[in-house]
């Protein structure tokens, strides 16, 4: 895990709001307009907190589920390399996931045998994030989604799918029992607690799946940073 | 349930104090490796060079003589005539002119300059007129010594004597 001396940065981006946070405790929350001056503000403030010695401080970014978006995607035969499965998959994202192209995107396993899940994020928001980070002076040592933080626990935990609610996305995901994704989906904007079950049983009824083992967890605004912490503990 | 280990962070390129630092890394290992089998280059050569010198010292030590050059084909011939140019044989000649006796007559003379030996056929009719014509050979002369070598009579009369005289060279 980085640290800046024995202080973690985290910074927490959506796609309306985000926040810092500093070992652990809240340094702020506030509502922005666009990604990217959101960045400039968190950053900056992060450097303001933690960046007084000659290296640059590095900061953690989570970003919410409607900036990173999931989908199952293949299996895709045909394709040599990674470089090819990378285009195509760039190709697939913004009809599997509603993001406006050209987008980025990362897989952890080729689709060519099962179904890969993919992670897909619009390029030009990854862009402003760094361009940001470099205008502050501070190093972005990890840009991952905070689902996916979520997930890991489960991962360790048990199986069945997870429902993980941030603030402006719902993200399901699931996988059969030899571990091959099943699906993998964020609703943008999020249901409402009154759409939600609703959503779930129609949502798992199509996919096979049982609502009753899913398991849910939920970024709030005023614990972000413990719950995140939290999970840490319980992935490590 | 699988991990999913996406991240979006750009991945830290080598700054180009890296670069230039592997860059020159990179010369000095390669300037290293270069001089280093320039060195090896020289020693193989300096190798090969003692080699050689030690194989034609080698051969010069069980190298055999080598045989005295054949000497020219008129030498023969040449020292042959020295020979007898340098045999004494007016000595003989005048010696014979100079003696002669009744009932002793030579029938034929011949130098042999390779012995040194002069031989003289005569004939005589007895042994005492052969003994006087030797003596009056050798009486006078210096260096020149007559000697009888062979005398015989012949069945059907007459009787022939070999004599000899040892040429001197002068």
């Amino acid at each position: 895990m980085w640290s800046v001396g024995s202080k973690p940065v985290d910074v927490y981006l959506g796609l309306a709001e985000g926040g810092l946070a500093v070992a652990g405790r809240p340094e702020g929350w506030a509502p922005h307009v666009d990604v990217e001056s959101a960045a400039k503000h968190w950053f900056a403030h992060a450097r303001s907190l933690v960046g007084r010695g000659l290296r640059r401080p590095g900061v953690r970014v989570w970003l919410s589920g409607a900036l990173t978006r999931p989908f199952v995607w293949g299996p895709v035969q045909g394709l040599a390399g990674w470089r090819e499965v990378e285009l195509a998959a760039q190709a697939a994202a913004p009809d599997a996931t509603g993001l406006a192209a050209p987008c980025a995107v990362s897989l952890d396993e080729l689709p060519s045998a099962a179904a890969a899940l993919v992670v897909a994020m619009e390029q030009h928001v990854v862009a402003s994030i760094v361009a940001a980070a470099n205008e502050a002076g501070v190093r972005v040592v990890s840009m991952r989604p905070w689902w996916a933080l979520a997930l890991e626990r489960q991962a360790r935990e048990a199986a069945g799918p997870i429902v993980i609610r941030d603030t402006d996305a719902l993200t399901v995901l699931a996988a059969s029992d030899d571990d091959v994704w099943r699906l993998a989906h964020s609703y943008v904007p999020p249901p409402s607690e009154d759409q939600t079950p609703s959503l779930l049983d129609r949502l798992f009824l199509s996919a096979n799946l049982e609502r009753g083992a899913a398991r849910h967890v939920a970024l709030t605004r005023d614990d972000w940073p413990g719950i995140t912490a939290r999970l840490e503990e319980a992935a490590a | 349930m699988k991990r999913v280990r996406a991240d979006f962070a750009p991945r830290r390129r080598p700054s180009r104090a890296l670069w230039l630092a592997l860059a020159v890394l990179a010369a000095g290992a390669f300037t290293a490796v270069a001089f280093v089998a320039y060195r090896f280059e020289e020693l193989a050569q300096q190798r090969a060079a003692l080699e050689s010198a030690a194989a034609e010292r080698r051969v010069a030590a069980t190298v055999v003589p080598t045989k005295p050059p054949a000497p020219p084909p008129y030498e023969r011939s040449a020292r042959e005539m020295l020979a007898e140019h340098r045999m004494a044989w007016p000595q003989v000649l005048t010696a014979l002119e100079a003696t002669a006796l009744v009932g002793v007559t030579p029938m034929s003379v011949e130098m042999a300059a390779s012995d040194g030996v002069a031989r003289v056929e005569v004939s005589f009719t007895d042994h005492a007129r052969l003994l006087e014509y030797l003596e009056a050979l050798n009486a006078g002369q210096g260096d020149l010594r007559w000697v009888l070598v062979q005398a015989q009579t012949q069945p059907a009369g007459g009787s022939v004597a070999v004599l000899h005289a040892r040429m001197s060279k002068q």
